[in-house]
């Protein structure tokens, strides 16, 4: 399937209504953390602000958040904001009316076009119920295509990984090819994608096992390369000690693609650039999100539901607006459509054995 | 209580090759939070150091991926986060007493063990009747309860009610979960609906996509649920019962999080130490439909635990979860040792549990006895 840029389309703010509009009513935080009531939460669509007379786009949005607005004279922006992260003093717009009446307008149509043949099949439709028996072939066809996209012109495209893809050589060694082959610009995954994968690099073994024979083996080798890693300081410096000797982390530190390691409960042992505090990793993703044009997430509901809710819809880049493209992956129907269910409705998804999907992208688009 | 009952059978420390067999090895801990390069990675199992001044030697409890540290008070299960530089961390990988380490996963009577390959087409009567006898013995000897629990348990009508009915009758001692299950729960107290439609009809209420970002926002402008339930803001549901009833909650955090609330731990290695906490106390463990938060618990908790007579009893932990992956991840990780495993939706799980404790109530004859 031939990619093509969705175009975007601003609604027409000339009309007598939205001139007519008053701008969105803006009331002060009092205390950090703590959002006015009758607060206006974003969505993931498009939505416009009424600031001095003018109508503003929020770009880099997230749902779920407030929108505070900065009112300096010539330069009104608008900043999206999570609850927690509010100051007092911030304006933050109140409303709940979506239709521009209040100075908020939530925009739905601003990548359709018309009459266009491709329209239906555009991956910013809604797509309900995909599954097992859903035909995927057009859907890996489309993303190649972004992503050689991206890659061409320098676009950031964001892999969000469970950790299956470090248990399996094959999978690690494709994530390995597309990281040099440019198609990976930033990574955002737990501890134990990235600690499996340096116990691979570093020992040769996976739970401890040199075969894989068993889901869970020993965990010796596992703790022993955190331990190591915290020895040395960091991802960084231990891969530049010379022990591991391949793999996904190698990889991102030999071609300075950066990566967000959030901590989980699951991790007894955190490596040292992990986040222990998850505010403080959402933070850190969403400085990752705001810059995504195109994002992968693969074989983790944690992790793909978290970034999924922080990435938006859509974005500016060089000043054009345009689709940040979203894929999920999961070998559970409930994994991918989980997205979908929470109002994340610009998902591609595909129900499928994550390593095998990073396999075969591997193979489309490198020597692998 | 059969499987109370059943003895442990100890190793022979006393007969050769233990009795003669080595002591353990220790190592310091180069700095704070990094274990020696060759420290031992402790298990959920009975384990047994052989140190120079108390002999062989079985901690009260022990816990998964931990390390082993000799002091003055014997031996103590640490994470390895927590080491200090300089304290001593046995050292070493054979577990057959060779490397003064000996781990015990026989000792138990064989019905202890979970059969392999449950599935949802698995009879599940059995496992029923023990959980029933073991919350009944539980709560008739002053154990304690831990509950682990996903969002979902709060969603619906019933399971809400009948969650609230246990903690009345005395089955629960404590609740590990996430922002969410408070949140929602809280959601539904205060305004009566589950992510914005009606906890019972699921009619949605108009603008009710708010209902969960408003209860955050007015939880966090008072500082602290405790002083929200006091305001008289939420009507029912499990989180007030437990503030009720004094029941310690512990929330962890996780990076799906909107809000949080302000009892949320935002850092893990905060939460892991305020929920092993909990699981260090419980005597049963019944976790449901949470993935992240099971695996979490289940990789806390010890599989034993020696009791104030020096008897050494399995320390149970059910699993329930609609997902056979999430079951088999559990089992797994206690090495299907005093484990047990149901393949449901959480919600029937409840309110069977509630009803048959409720019916067996009532039948006397079937009273057990501490």
């Amino acid at each position: 399937m031939k990619f093509h840029m969705a175009a975007y389309n601003h609604p027409d703010f000339s009309t007598p209504f939205f001139q007519n509009a008053p701008d969105a009513q803006l009331v002060a935080v009092e205390e950090d953390g703590v959002s006015p009531a009758n607060y206006h939460a974003l969505s993931i669509f498009p939505e416009y602000f009424k600031i001095k007379g003018s109508w503003i786009l929020a770009t880099e949005s997230r749902m779920d958040t407030v929108c505070v607005a900065d009112t300096t004279p010539g330069a009104e922006k608008v900043h999206i904001v999570e609850f927690r992260n509010l100051k007092k003093g911030d304006l933050v717009v109140v409303g709940r009316s979506e239709d521009g009446s209040e100075g908020i307008y939530l925009y739905t149509e601003g990548f359709l076009e018309k009459k266009s043949a491709e329209a239906e099949a555009d991956a910013f439709a809604f797509r309900s119920g995909r599954s097992r028996e859903t035909a995927y072939s057009i859907d890996y066809d489309y993303l190649y295509e972004v992503l050689r996209h991206e890659q061409k012109n320098r676009g950031s495209v964001t892999w969000v990984l469970g950790a299956a893809l470090s248990l399996d050589e094959q999978s690690r060694a494709a994530l390995e090819a597309l990281i040099r082959g440019g198609f990976v610009n930033a990574l955002i995954c737990g501890t134990a994608l990235a600690a499996f994968d340096l116990e691979r690099a570093t020992f040769g073994s996976s739970w401890g096992q040199k075969i894989f024979t068993r889901e869970q083996n020993s965990t010796l080798n596992y703790y022993r390369t955190i331990n190591a890693v915290r020895r040395a300081g960091s991802c960084e410096a231990f891969v530049k000690t010379g022990r591991p000797k391949d793999g996904i982390i190698k990889a991102c530190v030999d071609c300075n693609v950066p990566f967000v390691i959030a901590g989980t409960i699951r991790d007894r042992l955190l490596l040292p650039d992990a986040w222990d505090d998850v505010y403080q990793a959402q933070d850190a993703m969403r400085h990752v999100c705001r810059r995504t044009s195109t994002i992968v997430m693969a074989s983790t509901i944690l992790f793909t539901v978290a970034t999924g809710n922080m990435t938006p819809s859509y974005n500016e880049f060089d000043n054009v607006i345009r689709p940040v493209y979203m894929y999920t992956v999961d070998i559970q129907e409930f994994a991918v459509n989980k997205l979908s269910d929470r109002g994340t409705l610009t998902a591609t998804s595909i129900v499928t054995n994550a390593q095998d999907f990073v396999v075969n992208i591997a193979r489309a688009l490198t020597d692998f | 209580m059969s499987l109370y009952l059943s003895p442990f059978s100890k190793p022979d420390f006393s007969a050769s090759p233990l009795a003669e067999g080595p002591f353990i090895a220790l190592d310091e801990a180069p700095c704070d939070g990094v274990a020696p390069e060759a420290f031992y990675l402790t298990t959920h199992l009975p384990t047994w150091y052989h140190c120079p001044d108390l002999g062989w030697t079985l901690p009260r409890r022990s816990s998964l991926n931990c390390v082993a540290v000799k002091n003055s008070k014997g031996i103590e299960v640490v994470e390895l986060r927590d080491l200090r530089r300089g304290d001593l961390v046995v050292c070493g990988s054979l577990t057959d007493g060779s490397e003064g380490i000996f781990v015990c996963s026989d000792g138990f009577p064989p019905s202890v063990s979970l059969l392999r390959g449950r599935s949802a087409e698995s009879s599940s009567s059995a496992d029923y009747e023990l959980l029933f006898d073991l919350m009944r013995h539980e709560r008739a000897t002053g154990g304690s309860i831990l509950w682990v629990l996903g969002p979902s348990v709060v969603f619906d009508y019933d399971t809400r009610i009948s969650l609230s009915r246990l903690a009345h009758e005395g089955y629960v001692n404590g609740l590990l979960a996430g922002n969410a299950l408070a949140t929602h729960d809280l959601e539904g107290g205060y305004l009566d609906t589950a992510l914005g439609q009606n906890i019972y009809t699921q009619q949605s209420v108009p603008l009710g996509h708010y209902n969960h970002l408003d209860l955050l926002n007015e939880v966090r402008r008072r500082g602290s649920t405790k002083s929200f339930i006091e305001e008289g803001h939420v009507k029912d549901g499990f989180i007030k019962t437990l503030y009720e009833l004094n029941i310690p909650i512990v929330l962890a955090g996780s990076i799906r999080d909107d809000g949080p609330l302000p009892e949320v731990h935002g850092p893990v290695s905060q939460s892991l130490t305020a929920m092993k906490e909990l699981t260090d106390k419980a005597t049963l463990i019944i976790c449901l439909a949470t993935m992240l938060h099971s695996v979490a618990t289940v990789n806390l908790a010890s599989s034993y635990r020696v009791t104030s007579e020096g008897a050494i009893v399995p320390l149970f932990l059910y699993s329930i979860d609609v997902t056979e992956n999430v079951n088999n991840k559990i089992a797994a990780a206690r090495d299907h040792t005093a484990v047990r495993t149901l393949v449901t939706n959480v919600q029937d799980f409840v309110v069977n549990v509630q009803r048959g404790l409720h019916a067996r109530e009532k039948d006397v004859s079937r009273e057990v006895t501490s």
